[in-house]
């Protein structure tokens, strides 16, 4: 009895030194981020958040050819696999800057995070749907009943939305499976989907597993694309000259692809492992620009109807010039900026 | 009767202590929103997170979710634990067949599971075959290592005594080899109940459009973590949930396993 007792004891005990184990390192943690919380002082040094997309040229070159460091701005470059990912690292002050296609920012500030567009790098065409003959898909009304795959949440799968709308095709009256491009590819080969929503090169990587057996149904004007430079506010207002610097170094970045258009592409592919002639097809659908047009407003404004449509509890539309951080690139170079 | 005592006094003790911990940590949690240390948007407290719950609940999407992944998880769950024990005591009972295939199958286990996602679709397209697959492949691993373990540590001497009073083949495994497996099958299982919601994971990411792994990505993507911490918080309620069930289950099923009772609470 006295040993069970003894046994009982030291088991309470071992429980409550866990406990205050967990709240010690819990509190810990929350001091480190409370001591981090404040906004950190002026630097020239800062972490670009990289998804791997053809469409971010303009930032692989400014990395790759130095142009920030002549500036006199260190950027520690952070390769994602996703947008979605590299969004986060920005959100959850990883990073400073990062740059993606404007869905995934259009979704962060309907659900109220303070985040800045200081500019676009690109406008793109490179949103598809790629189909299988062989599956009776010919025209648009033949993915009624078909087996359809999208990544939730991205640029295609708006695309996906808008096309299935003017086409007059329910949602529901198409299999919508979820799944990232790469594995799209394989499935769409093997028969287990019938087509997929995705971007380049996905697409031309879909065209090559089944040649001559594919059809493509291009953006047309349901949808084009804006390759957006973010950071968060609280950043951006506390460094304006670092956003400058930035900025700087893409129009640098820019001019260079105009005038070597070859070693830009080595450069993307160096950076994103696609074959070099891949790009070298997919090149006139982008057009690597550095801009802050109204066109952005209008694509974000409907992408945020389509953003709230799927989220209803968030109800209020944002302001979405509010979002905008324009000062920096009209100060540098006050031609590219036309918001009204 | 005093042991039974004892043995339900600490039982609650530890339950309680238990409780008061999750409560400090949900308290503690709130706190840490409540000052702001993370942005909500990115760390949503307990009390977003209930409404997210309601919210889905209300919807009826909570229950659809956990519905069909309950699905694939069960039939992946029944087929690689039969296909476990199954290969476990053959490997185990007979060398020839253990040096066979035992470097394909330590190749095998240590290969990340979101890894096989693509092959699995080559293979099984992107049906509910493809993930009932996908989890048996994340349950079989430990239940087969077990059985394995459990059928060749079997003494000698009861062979031999089993040999002697008649028995072959078939009846050495029902009468030996099983019954003298049993606890470490019982412990495979147990560790298969957890990596088949690993396996779950993988199969869910891809080719699904519902379950609550695909909430919780899906949730992602379009920045809504409350939901996604709702969909994180019932993956980890549903494995709590079948440990336990196990636990409670082998405890009734196999009286003399009752003497082990301590390890499986």
């Amino acid at each position: 009895m006295k040993e069970s007792k003894q046994k009982a004891a030291k088991l309470v005990k071992t429980l409550k030194t866990a406990v205050l184990a967990v709240l010690l390192m819990a509190g810990i943690s929350a001091l480190g981020g409370l001591s981090c919380a404040p906004s950190r002082p002026a630097r020239q040094s800062i972490t670009y958040a990289m998804p791997i997309t053809l469409t971010a040229v303009i930032p692989y070159v400014a990395s790759e050819k130095g142009f920030w460091k002549e500036e006199g701005l260190d950027v520690k470059v952070q390769m994602f696999s996703a947008g979605r990912l590299a969004l986060d690292a920005l959100l959850s002050k990883n990073a400073e800057v990062m740059s993606v296609s404007e869905t995934p920012l259009v979704h962060a500030i309907v659900q109220g995070n303070k985040i800045f567009l200081v500019s676009t790098v690109a406008s793109h065409h490179e949103v598809k749907f790629l189909g299988r003959r062989d599956k009776h898909i010919a025209t648009p009304e033949d993915l009624r009943g078909k087996a359809i795959a999208t990544l939730p949440g991205t640029n295609s799968d708006y695309f996906m939305y808008e096309f299935l709308k003017k086409h007059g095709i329910p949602v529901n009256a198409v299999k919508i499976t979820n799944m990232s491009p790469p594995e799209m590819v394989t499935a769409f080969a093997n028969g287990a989907i019938d087509g997929y929503f995705a971007w380049e090169p996905h697409i031309y990587y879909g065209e090559q597993q089944l040649p001559g057996k594919t059809i493509v149904f291009g953006p047309g004007d349901l949808y084009h694309g804006w390759h957006s430079v973010a950071m968060n506010q609280d950043f951006v207002k506390a460094h304006p000259e670092v956003v400058q610097k930035l900025i700087r170094g893409f129009i640098k970045a820019e001019e260079y692809i105009h005038q070597n258009p070859e070693e830009a592409m080595t450069i993307v592919a160096k950076v994103t492992g696609v074959d070099k002639e891949a790009i070298r097809k997919l090149w006139p659908e982008m057009k690597p620009v550095l801009r802050l047009d109204k066109d952005l407003i209008d694509v974000m404004n409907q992408e945020g109807q389509w953003s709230l449509s799927l989220n209803p509890s968030a109800t209020t539309t944002p302001k979405w010039r509010d979002f905008i951080y324009s000062d920096a690139l009209d100060a540098v170079r006050p031609s590219s900026v036309n918001l009204n | 009767m005093r042991r039974f005592w004892h043995l339900s006094r600490t039982r609650s003790r530890t339950s309680a202590l238990g409780a008061v911990a999750v409560s400090l940590v949900l308290l503690l949690w709130q706190l840490v929103s409540y000052w702001h240390v993370y942005d909500n948007h990115l760390l949503p407290p307990p009390s977003y997170i209930v409404k997210a719950f309601v919210q889905m609940a209300q919807s009826g999407e909570w229950f659809v979710d956990v519905r069909d992944s309950l699905i694939r998880y069960g039939l992946g769950l029944l087929l690689g634990c039969f296909t476990g024990v199954a290969v476990g005591l053959v490997t185990g009972g007979i060398w020839p067949v253990r040096a066979a295939l035992a470097p394909m199958l330590d190749f095998s286990r240590s290969t990340p599971m979101i890894a096989l996602v693509p092959l699995f679709i080559v293979f099984f397209g992107i049906g509910l075959e493809e993930k009932v697959y996908l989890v048996a492949w994340g349950v079989f691993f430990p239940v087969w290592l077990n059985t394995q373990a459990g059928v060749s540590s079997t003494e000698r001497e009861y062979l031999w005594a089993a040999r002697s009073l008649g028995s072959s083949g078939w009846q050495l495994y029902g009468e030996v080899l099983l019954p003298r497996a049993l606890p470490y099958i019982i412990v495979g299982v147990r560790v298969g109940i957890t990596t088949g919601f690993f396996a779950l994971g993988a199969a869910e990411v891809a080719g699904a459009f519902s379950g609550v792994v695909f909430r919780s990505y899906y949730s992602h993507q379009m920045f809504r973590t409350d939901k996604m911490m709702v969909a994180i918080l019932t993956v980890g309620f549903l494995g709590f949930l079948c440990d336990r069930l196990y636990a409670i289950t082998m405890t009734r099923l196999v009286p003399w396993w009752k003497e082990n009772l301590d390890d499986l609470d």
